[in-house]
């Protein structure tokens, strides 16, 4: 197949995505399958065997949940990056909008990420994909695109861990080599260490994210969603500790407590003092498990990462976590704190070195796939 | 009262460990530091409330008969408990160290310590092998009980139960044939042992992203 006529496939196949429902595979995706399969057969490899010393170029896809997010990365370097976030009008994600969005989005980001590319588009080793953790609508809106592109470039694919690719991405650009990590987000928190030969999850909610808190008071003060930075605004003026429940389980926490005990007190007390009194509690309960890990496992460094590793009250706390512990202390930059496509491509990069694979036909997602039955070859 | 303070022995994530004599015996000074992080208000309510309640929760678990180290002494103005010394090495340290079988006995031995506690209605609050100190003829002995608190709620205990689960989860890959060990004991001592089991499964569903696979046989 000439370069041309790739082009024009490429199109067409950015217009059918538009029209992806569920799992259903476009028509175009069927012929390219039986290609694909063939060449498989004919050759039994899809990469160049002098790839050894050259740096991979990884083409990642993130859409977990909110964010549709396109990337691509040489070895370690982030050469484009682009993301669209769903802001929902009104309450929080709905699974369904949310990957009526990504669908929508998928096409002209890639659009601008092929336009921008300074190479050609022959050039991409392999396609990364976010499998999962997430909703599960939105994982199969990402997994439908990152399979029809490797179809269409016969590239290999990789499907990636979400969570672990939060992890692997504050790896790659902090200094941090093998740190106690603290992943806090709109949809996860865990305290993740690498130990023989897997991350283990060593504490984790027991019910909802640190973000999904933050936004579900944010909610109710009438803020809109995320409302997480708009509480870290409003606690700045916020002086009054008001008494919470402090919910820790060993090195496991809970939220939705603390976050009903907060609701109760939005028509007595000022709005910035409950801001305030949640962010005290929940972060203090978060620096405790984090100091308490970090003293089990006597890591050498923490690593601050996740959507909430934005907030700087946060990040202050884990500061004074990791001098007390004498540890360093890292923390992802603001704007890949969140969810990105440069995380998955980077992992992306990772498990190319290792020929970390998996085959189209094997490449349904997983949901529920948590951080620690992820097989770490890499590491 | 003679106290001789001696070395600095180890800084936990909660609290600081002296070693030290009183009576002639080998005791260890446990003082909870205020922390930097957490508001001072916040932090000077946390740390009284654990320091009480492993006051209050050692005293009665001694009482009982549960293995557990001697309270000596309390000092509220400096945050600092006066604790018996129990020679041994960390249920952690001894899991790299002890055959499986070994392990089993020793598993069951715990599961009785805690069955004892729960039947009591006393709970740890952080039952972990970080815990429980390995003595001599692998005896077990509990230890650190800040989070712990004196209910009959089955939640309470059954949450002790998947702590420890969790924890062996995160560094063995022996977990469940310790864990079925820890049962075997712990349903000696505890007359609700089965049913409580029961509820750590119930909890255990409530988690994110639970596989069938990964529950709690």
């Amino acid at each position: 197949m000439s370069l041309i006529s790739k082009k024009a496939l490429l199109k067409e196949l950015i217009n059918s995505v538009q029209d992806v429902k569920d799992r259903s595979w476009p028509n175009i995706m069927i012929g390219l399958h039986v290609d694909y399969v063939d060449t498989l057969n004919s050759n039994s490899k899809l990469i160049d065997t002098d790839m050894e010393d050259k740096k991979p170029i990884i083409l990642g896809f993130e859409g977990t949940a909110h964010t549709a997010g396109v990337a691509v990365v040489r070895g370690e370097e982030i050469i484009l990056n682009e993301s669209e976030t769903y802001f929902p009008p009104l309450g929080g994600i709905h699974p369904r909008e949310a990957s009526e969005f990504l669908g929508k989005h998928f096409p002209t980001l890639l659009e601008t990420i092929i336009a921008n590319l300074p190479f050609d588009v022959e050039k991409i080793d392999a396609v990364a994909f976010s499998r999962g953790p997430g909703l599960g609508p939105c994982l199969r809106i990402t997994a439908t695109i990152a399979r029809a592109i490797s179809l269409l470039l016969k590239k290999p694919l990789i499907g990636v861990n979400h969570c672990v690719a939060h992890v692997e991405l504050g790896r790659i650009i902090t200094p941090a080599v093998d740190p106690m990590v603290l992943y806090c987000s709109g949809g996860n928190t865990q305290l993740i260490s690498f130990l023989n030969g897997k991350y283990r999850i060593l504490g984790e909610t027991l019910d909802i994210a640190i973000g999904n808190a933050l936004d579900t008071l944010g909610r109710k003060l009438g803020l809109p969603h995320p409302g997480g930075p708009h509480i870290e605004r409003k606690a700045k003026t916020g002086k009054k500790l008001l008494p919470l429940p402090y919910t820790i389980k060993g090195m496991s926490f809970s939220f939705s407590g603390v976050v009903t005990a907060a609701q109760k007190l939005i028509s007595q007390q000022d709005v910035a003092d409950i801001c305030y009194s949640l962010q005290e509690y929940t972060f203090s309960v978060l620096a405790e498990a984090t100091e308490r890990a970090l003293s089990c496992t006597k890591k050498e460094s923490l690593l601050l990462t996740g959507g909430v590793a934005a907030n700087m009250r946060l990040q202050e706390m884990m500061q004074n976590v990791a001098t007390e512990q004498s540890v360093e202390f890292f923390v992802v930059p603001k704007n890949l704190a969140g969810d990105n496509a440069a995380m998955i491509a980077l992992t992306g990069v990772r498990m190319f070195e290792k020929r970390d694979f998996i085959t189209v036909d094997q490449s349904h997602v997983k949901s529920r796939w948590r951080t620690d039955n992820v097989e770490v070859s890499w590491f | 009262m003679m106290i001789v303070q001696g070395d600095f022995l180890v800084k936990g994530a909660e609290a600081s460990i002296y070693t030290g004599f009183f009576l002639q015996s080998s005791v260890i000074i446990k003082q909870r530091l205020p922390k930097t992080y957490r508001m001072q208000q916040l932090d000077q309510t946390i740390r009284l409330q654990r320091l009480r309640a492993e006051a209050r929760i050692m005293t009665s678990a001694w009482k009982i008969g549960i293995q557990v180290p001697v309270l000596l002494g309390i000092n509220i103005d400096d945050q600092s408990l006066l604790i018996e010394e129990i020679p041994g090495e960390l249920l952690f340290t001894v899991m790299s160290s002890t055959t499986r079988i070994a392990l089993e006995t020793i598993f069951e031995s715990v599961g009785q310590q805690v069955g004892l506690l729960h039947e009591n209605d006393l709970i740890h609050g952080d039952l972990t092998v970080f815990n429980i100190i390995i003595g001599e003829n692998n005896t077990p002995w509990l230890i650190d009980f800040g989070l712990g608190q004196v209910s009959v709620e089955m939640e309470r205990k059954a949450d002790d139960l998947l702590t420890f689960y969790n924890t062996l989860k995160a560094i063995s890959s022996d977990f469940q044939v310790l864990f079925e060990a820890f049962q075997v004991g712990y349903n000696k001592e505890y007359s609700k042992g089965r049913k409580t089991i029961e509820h750590t499964k119930k909890i255990q569903s409530r988690a994110r992203y639970i596989l069938p696979e990964e529950r709690l046989e």
